[in-house]
């Protein structure tokens, strides 16, 4: 085991609860207590990965700090991760210091986004990471630590003041912690990762600046087209930021609905297919209120081929099905999906990254290796 | 896993990126506004180009101006593209930009 001299700045306390008051203090939380970052626990979290703690892993805006391995590990064991979890948080924070996320943006942003993060492959079973009951609840260590490291990264590194940097008006609970596994085992269809070009024994993040979710409930439909018409429903309305700025949407079916679609053959491109068709508002509603601009709203957002003169014309949610990011999740019991919008074609895109996660027994004490 | 004990207490480590920060010095000012180009930068949000057509009327009614160059950012959540701030530094010598909301 190789120990690495640690570069951050020391400060002292005389006990843990002393630590505990001293980080609320300094603004170091994001409001609830932190388990105190001694050289000894973030030692045992670096040698999750065995990689040079001065590694930097991205620049994390608005204040545009550097993200060492060493940082995010103090991080992590602030948000209560054991080591195991480490290698995910730091894929988590190299995905959001993409260019394509525009972390810039969705830190800043007024709006209430906050990256998702969605974990797919054999890491979900190895962590425990939770897809299936209340998954986008309380109850998971993975789920919420990994979840709480990425933003107190954002908070610490990346210095997301809320009212200050951090300009969101609301924000939403997500953004104490928002990570989820896919239920890939109550899908009929191919994960996440898969779509986007990544093998099924890989396990990788996915992030995507979201609002919190939105249930859909339809316990009576019995059709894929019923059911999926609800969804539908669900998503075209005038106050979420897709409807007049695009950008990509998820879609989190639950398996008992996916279960009713996929009985009738349907495949997850048929899924997206059908949304992007039923998503829409006619033009005259769209027109009445919402963010509709004028001139800047169809230079900038609304596709060409819509009749800007047929105030019938039907304005899909988003630009093409494949903005949909179709998930399977939840619990085996019940007839609900949800609907997540994003935070709109703001230069930000969903990122997916590989965890560098073996699936062997050896990871499962938090000794996995690059 | 045990507790620190340093005798002073327990030892911790810092959390937040320990940046220095670079300094940039503003532009320099313009002392005569007459004879200069000027540029309007919109950042695309709701009603910066109203803002902007109010300040250009207000200013071509008291100056005079050789060049009047407009452009709207793509994203007023990221940064204005290089190509963009080097064209508006190449063409004007006075640049306006607004942002909306």
């Amino acid at each position: 085991m190789q120990t690495v001299a640690l570069r951050s700045r020391r400060i002292e306390a005389t006990d843990h609860l002393e630590a505990v008051e001293l980080f609320f203090s300094r603004g170091w939380t994001d409001g609830l207590p932190i388990v105190p970052p001694t050289e000894e626990r973030v030692e045992a979290m670096l040698q999750a990965l065995d990689r040079d703690p001065g590694e930097i892993v991205g620049i994390l805006a608005p204040r545009y700090g550097k993200a060492t391995l060493e940082k995010i590990a103090i991080n992590a064991v602030m948000a209560g991760c054991q080591p195991a979890h480490f290698p995910v948080v730091v894929v988590a924070i190299e995905a959001i210091a993409d260019d394509e996320f525009n972390l810039n943006g969705v830190q800043s942003t007024t709006h209430v986004a906050a990256p998702l993060l969605i974990i797919n492959g054999p890491v979900r079973h190895a962590l425990e990471i939770n897809a299936g009951a209340n998954c986008f609840g309380q109850g998971f260590r993975a789920n919420a630590t990994i979840g709480r490291a990425v933003r107190l990264c954002m908070i610490n590194i990346g210095g997301g003041v809320p009212g200050v940097t951090d300009k969101a008006t609301f924000g939403h609970p997500g953004k104490y912690t928002y990570c989820v596994a896919e239920n890939e085992e109550a899908s009929p269809w191919e994960p996440l990762h898969v779509e986007r070009d990544f093998r099924p024994d890989q396990s990788t993040v996915t992030v995507f600046a979201a609002e919190a979710p939105h249930n859909v409930s339809d316990h009576t439909s019995r059709s894929a087209r019923g059911v999926l018409t609800t969804v539908a429903d669900t998503m075209a309305t005038m106050g979420n930021n897709n409807m007049y700025k695009r950008g990509e949407m998820g879609v989190v079916i639950g398996p008992e609905h996916a279960a009713t679609i996929a009985a009738e053959g349907w495949s997850k491109q048929d899924v997206k297919a059908f949304l992007f068709q039923e998503a829409r508002r006619p033009l005259g509603d769209l027109t009445r209120g919402g963010e509709y601009y004028g001139e800047v709203t169809w230079e900038k957002y609304w596709p060409r081929w819509i009749d800007r003169n047929d105030p019938s014309a039907l304005i899909p949610v988003v630009d093409n099905p494949e903005d949909f990011l179709v998930i399977v999740a939840g619990g085996s019991a019940g007839r609900f999906s949800l609907v997540i919008p994003g935070w709109g074609d703001h230069g930000t895109r969903a990122v997916t990254k590989v965890i560098p996660f073996q699936d062997s027994n050896e990871c499962r004490d938090g000794t996995c290796k690059a | 896993m045990a507790l620190e004990d340093t005798g002073t207490g327990l030892i911790l480590l810092e959390p937040v990126a320990e940046e220095e920060t670079e300094v940039h010095p503003l532009a320099l000012r313009v002392s005569e506004i007459n004879g200069k180009r000027i540029g309007f930068l919109d950042n695309s949000k709701e009603r910066a180009d109203e803002i902007l057509e109010v300040i250009e009327d207000l200013l071509t009614e008291r100056f005079e101006f050789t060049e009047v160059v407009r452009r709207r950012k793509r994203y007023y959540t990221k940064s204005a593209p290089p190509e963009l701030i080097e064209e508006l530094a190449e063409r004007c010598e006075l640049v306006v930009t607004a942002v909306g909301g």
